[in-house]
């Protein structure tokens, strides 16, 4: 876990973001007015239940969902409307399961050499060799096929691929909830060096409060489309959290940490 | 413990692959009495398997040895396909990680109960009908009268996973097998899951295998705790006790997890050893 917050610059602003799905009677605010802000070289958390919107808003972010917001920044730039190509080189997206992420039919070389080809990269092959070596993977892997690799290995090249572009914002959506505990903390060992020597913000969805204090320096928590509170996570993991929803998940994710507590005890939370 | 549930000695599951045989499971034993036993292990460590085997569910390309697989009456290794069809969901129930794939998707979940009651007993339709709901009301679903016409898909992953519960408890087997039953649920869900199956295996007396690869919610749950590692069993535990646990792979599993409570700059990462 990174201390000392890096800076005091918004890199990511957020104010209002809605998200609508369904039409008429049956729509449905998956995101429903959600305002928060992610400081440059941060990392910032998004935990909630499934169904809250937590993942919503990071597809929101990039346009892969339609949204509307008072305010949609990054790096200064609105981006409400339309993303420039720009936009698509610096916010790099990580997704759950590397299998669904990566295409099966293409090699790992290939994978990473997409990006760098719609973005006209001119060093690409070089770009190629030095993002394998960053996330640790040999370079005889590079013609392998996705199937041909472990869990883990994908999840490496999801991230090398993110790597291609050099970008300065990785959205990560529960990175390594498909993994075992082993390879999970081989790839969250790796982010936080990345983010070390590239200075990368990271926004971060996930469920699980062990990474989310392993991680993040601040954390939003959602609940049914709306953010309930957002707070730093010392304050989090300290019982500081004001919300019974928070207080309710941190006591729920205690049942199995650390600190030993009876299942009985719990049902009273 | 006196006269176990179900024993297990020696028990192999091997494939032939393209590079020669491969063990995946190779030499597991163990006793299962009315308590609440947990595997642990992470992908391909050959727990699912050990479930499968004991249901004599496994791929047909599986080849399984033992020298012991057998309930207290029946010789699980030897026994006809007949006799599987009357243990499997009368005397072992299986519970799998998603209840959208383990459900019919075109019958109501009541019908889905009363089916899997009618299957193991002598009984008529009325008869099954009313445990069915009896059950639902066992599992603490609100409203079983409305809950017993809806279809699966209409249901959350918490509710999804009560009702396979219900049908698996409703033919009142001797052992339940849940492999990683709680795995796709919100923390706060499977709280609720957990509650409930650890009512109903102390107040019926059940045999629970526990499938997981949670580390730390068996610890809470379970009464004892296997360790797998590439198709064996490296340490057996009392879940309590796991914090003193001796073996290498279970002490780097321990350590690899991300803590609430205690951060650390970085997490151990596991380091194997051939010889485990």
């Amino acid at each position: 876990m990174v201390d000392i917050m890096k800076s005091q610059t918004p890199i990511i602003e957020i104010d209002n973001l809605i998200v609508s799905f369904g039409e008429g009677d049956d729509a449905r605010r998956a995101v429903d007015g959600v305002s928060f802000s992610v400081l440059a070289g941060e990392t910032f958390g998004l935990v909630g239940e499934s169904g809250s919107g937590k993942s919503t808003i990071l597809r929101a972010i990039t346009g892969l969902v339609p949204s509307t917001a008072t305010t949609l920044r990054v790096m200064g730039e609105d981006v409400s409307r339309e993303r420039g190509k720009d936009f698509y080189r610096k916010v790099q997206m990580v997704f759950q399961d590397p299998y669904e992420a990566l295409h099966p039919r293409h090699t790992v070389w290939r994978q990473l050499m997409e990006p760098a080809r719609i973005q006209k990269v001119p060093d690409a092959e070089t770009r190629a060799k030095a993002s394998l070596d960053a996330v640790g993977l040999p370079q005889a892997l590079r013609w392998r096929y996705p199937h041909q690799l472990s869990g883990g290995q994908r999840q490496r090249v999801a991230i090398a691929r993110a790597l291609m572009l050099k970008p300065e914002i990785l959205l990560l959506d529960e990175p390594t909830s498909a993994l075992d505990v082993s390879v999970q903390a081989e790839i969250l060992n790796l982010l936080c060096d990345l983010q070390e020597e590239h200075g990368l913000t990271f926004l971060m969805v996930t469920h699980d409060l062990g990474v989310v204090a392993h991680m993040c320096n601040r954390t939003a928590v959602m609940q049914s489309g709306k953010l309930v509170e957002t707070l730093p996570v010392d304050v989090l993991v300290n019982g500081g959290a004001t919300e019974p929803y928070t207080r309710k998940l941190i006591a729920a994710s205690e049942a199995y940490g650390e600190a030993p507590a009876s299942l009985s005890q719990l049902t009273k939370v | 413990m006196n006269s176990p549930l179900l024993s297990v000695r020696d028990l192999r599951i091997s494939f032939n692959g393209v590079a020669g045989p491969f063990e995946a499971v190779r030499g597991v034993s163990f006793d299962l009495g009315r308590e609440k036993l947990g595997i642990v292990g992470e992908s391909g460590s050959g727990k699912s398997m050990t479930g499968r085997a004991i249901m004599r569910l496994t791929p047909r390309a599986a080849m399984v040895k033992a020298q012991t697989l057998c309930l207290p009456d029946v010789d699980l290794l030897q026994a006809s396909e007949k006799t599987m069809e009357r243990i499997r969901g009368k005397r072992i129930g299986l519970i799998m990680q998603d209840p959208k794939y383990s459900l019919n998707p075109v019958v109501s979940v009541g019908e889905q109960i009363a089916e899997a009651y009618l299957i193991h007993t002598r009984s008529n339709a009325s008869e099954a009908k009313r445990k069915a709901a009896a059950m639902l009301e066992a599992v603490q679903i609100r409203d079983p009268e409305r809950v017993y016409r809806m279809y699966p898909h209409e249901m959350s992953g918490g509710m999804g996973q009560r009702i396979m519960i219900a049908m698996m408890l409703v033919s009142e087997p001797e052992i339940l097998i849940a492999d990683e039953a709680t795995s796709a649920l919100d923390v706060t869900v499977r709280l609720e899951i957990l509650n409930l199956l650890d009512d109903l295996v102390r107040k019926r007396g059940l045999g629970l295998i526990f499938i997981s690869h949670d580390l730390n919610l068996v610890r809470h749950f379970c009464d004892r705790v296997l360790i797998m590692y590439r198709g064996h069993v490296v340490e057996t535990l009392k879940a309590g006790e796991l914090d003193q646990a001796t073996h290498p792979y279970t002490r780097g599993l321990l350590d690899a997890m991300p803590r609430i409570h205690t951060p650390r700059r970085r997490l151990p990462v596991l380091k194997r050893d051939p010889a485990w």
